[in-house]
């Protein structure tokens, strides 16, 4: 219920609102007036440590900035916790550029302040302002991208040590075969 | 057990919620209808708005900018039209010419007679009846047209209303979801952004669909001599809205009208002809451009919620029936489809 008061009674102080996005990293190349125009797409909304923001296979239209809090990322059938999300950090960026079901769950792990981006206002702000709608895109994009490096190396590591463990239990067989001949003599 | 007794209190009390709602909405009847029609107005403007923005005006001037734009289009279709519209309702007031009426009506007669009276039917007095009709119906007629005091009270009330709701609509929708709790938030967030793109396309497909066939009748019913053919084509373009029974009610009336007023038949058949050319041009060219997805009422879902409105909000109602069953219907439809994605029910 508390989450609920500080949605409805939340601060309007213009100044703190500009101070903490342009702490965020996606923001910080934007002018003051750039700002107020994303910040009027945006929902600033207060959770609860322990609330869910939202769940594994619900339809995702967009995603978050956590402003202030540690959000835990879950998935869901087996509970493994998949990253830990702290200030400035966003994610659900899939869903804002591409509506898809939700690949994990979102969780708030202390007391979080999260503003969301969702894709209708994102396509009505390139519509109106496609100058400022590329330049809240491209660091997302080259985010998500790196992401997407990052995501590709782990990849390759596994697949080397993938590669070295199949190698290996095959050789270790085969000596295990040898042992096996060698017993057998 | 429990949960499923928790589940009908909350239907029930949801459902007590939904009529105190309805009624209170009834009890205000005319500043509802005018907020409705002022909502509509701002939902079709609102992407004229925003393409003015795109080209690098600020709301408030992007709206203003609108808003002059209508009132300038509104203001010369009203100088042309009203006193047409003004001549047709003064001369409708005052009567048909009855001995025009009467004749063509005595000429069916006559005719019905002769054809009939193989069967054994002599007289058919048609037009004791229809005159009969005609008293026992027209008090029923006028309660339905406002008052005229009110009618422009509304007219001067509606800009207001509009010019807020197209300037700050957005900041509206956004106080409203800042309320919603956060359990529900990207639900709503869903829905309101789904039933939005069915909406939207809907509307405007509906003005533009209903602004063709209301010139073309007006056009064509000129052509062919009918009298008040601006009220009549007006009529038709509205009526529009409606599935099936729409088109034949413009036809009805103008043919009615025609008869009535000329005494004459040989006006019927080409009456017919253009509106069946209308409705043709408005079923092939116009409605599959600009409805690209149709938002479907079954007519008989239309028919009921003409008698309620009618009942309940009067004349303006009857026009707004359509489209607001059609907000509803959406709404309702989107709600229930996510209720069961997000799990909620």
């Amino acid at each position: 219920m508390d989450s609920l008061w500080g949605n409805i009674f939340k601060r309007e102080d213009q100044q703190d609102t500009y101070g903490l996005l342009k702490k965020i990293p996606i923001f910080e190349k934007m002018s003051r007036r750039e700002l107020d125009a994303v910040e009027r797409i945006m929902y600033r909304r207060e959770y609860r440590r322990g609330d869910v923001i939202f769940r594994q296979g619900e339809p995702g239209v967009g995603m978050y900035v956590v402003q202030h809090g540690t959000v835990s990322i879950i998935f869901e059938p087996t509970g493994q916790v998949l990253a830990e999300l702290h200030d400035g950090d966003f994610f659900g960026e899939i869903a804002l550029l591409n509506e898809t079901p939700r690949s994990a769950m979102a969780k708030a792990k202390t007391d979080c302040t999260l503003w969301g981006l969702f894709q209708p206002e994102l396509l009505d702000l390139l519509g109106r302002d496609p100058r400022l709608g590329v330049k809240l895109l491209l660091p997302l994009a080259k985010i998500a991208g790196q992401r997407l490096i990052g995501a590709d190396r782990q990849v390759d590591a596994l697949r080397r040590a993938l590669a070295q463990y199949t190698s290996q239990t095959e050789s270790g067989s085969e000596n295990h075969d040898g042992k096996e001949r060698r017993a057998v003599d | 057990m429990e949960k499923s007794v928790a589940l009908w209190i909350r239907i029930v009390l949801l459902a007590i919620l939904a009529v105190g709602v309805f009624w209170v909405l009834a009890a205000m009847g005319e500043v509802v209808t005018l907020v409705v029609i002022a909502a509509l107005l701002a939902y079709i403007f609102d992407p004229l708005a925003s393409l003015l923005e795109a080209r690098g005006l600020g709301r408030t001037v992007a709206t203003t900018v609108v808003f002059i734009g209508t009132t300038l289009i509104l203001g010369v279709l009203v100088v042309l039209l009203l006193p047409l519209i003004v001549a047709e309702v003064r001369a409708i007031q005052t009567g048909f010419d009855m001995e025009q009426a009467r004749a063509a009506i005595e000429d069916v007669e006559g005719w019905l007679e002769v054809q009939l009276a193989a069967l054994g039917v002599e007289d058919l007095d048609i037009l004791g009846a229809v005159q009969q009709f005609i008293v026992t119906n027209v008090d029923q007629v006028v309660t339905y047209v406002p008052n005229v005091v009110v009618l422009l009270t509304q007219l001067a009330l509606l800009p207001f209303i509009l010019f807020f709701l197209l300037k700050d609509g957005r900041r509206i929708k956004k106080g409203f979801i800042n309320l919603v709790p956060n359990r529900y938030f990207e639900f709503t967030l869903n829905v309101l952004h789904k039933t939005d793109v069915q909406l939207g396309n809907y509307l405007r497909g509906q003005l533009i669909a209903s602004s063709v066939v209301a010139l073309l009748s007006i056009a064509a019913l000129w052509l062919l001599n009918v009298d008040y053919y601006v009220l009549i084509g007006l009529f038709a373009g509205l009526t529009n809205m409606i599935p099936y029974l729409g088109p034949v009610a413009g036809a009805t009336v103008a043919v009615l009208i025609s008869v009535v007023t000329t005494g004459r038949f040989d006006t019927v058949l080409p009456i017919i002809a253009a509106f069946v050319i209308i409705q043709t041009i408005d079923n092939v060219g116009v409605s599959p451009i600009v409805l690209a997805r149709n938002v479907k009422l079954h007519p008989l879902l239309i028919l009921l919620t003409l008698i309620v409105a009618g009942k309940f909000f009067g004349f303006l109602g009857l026009l707004l029936a359509v489209p607001v069953t059609a907000v509803i219907k959406v709404f309702l439809q989107e709600t229930v489809t996510n209720l069961r994605s997000y799990r909620l029910a």
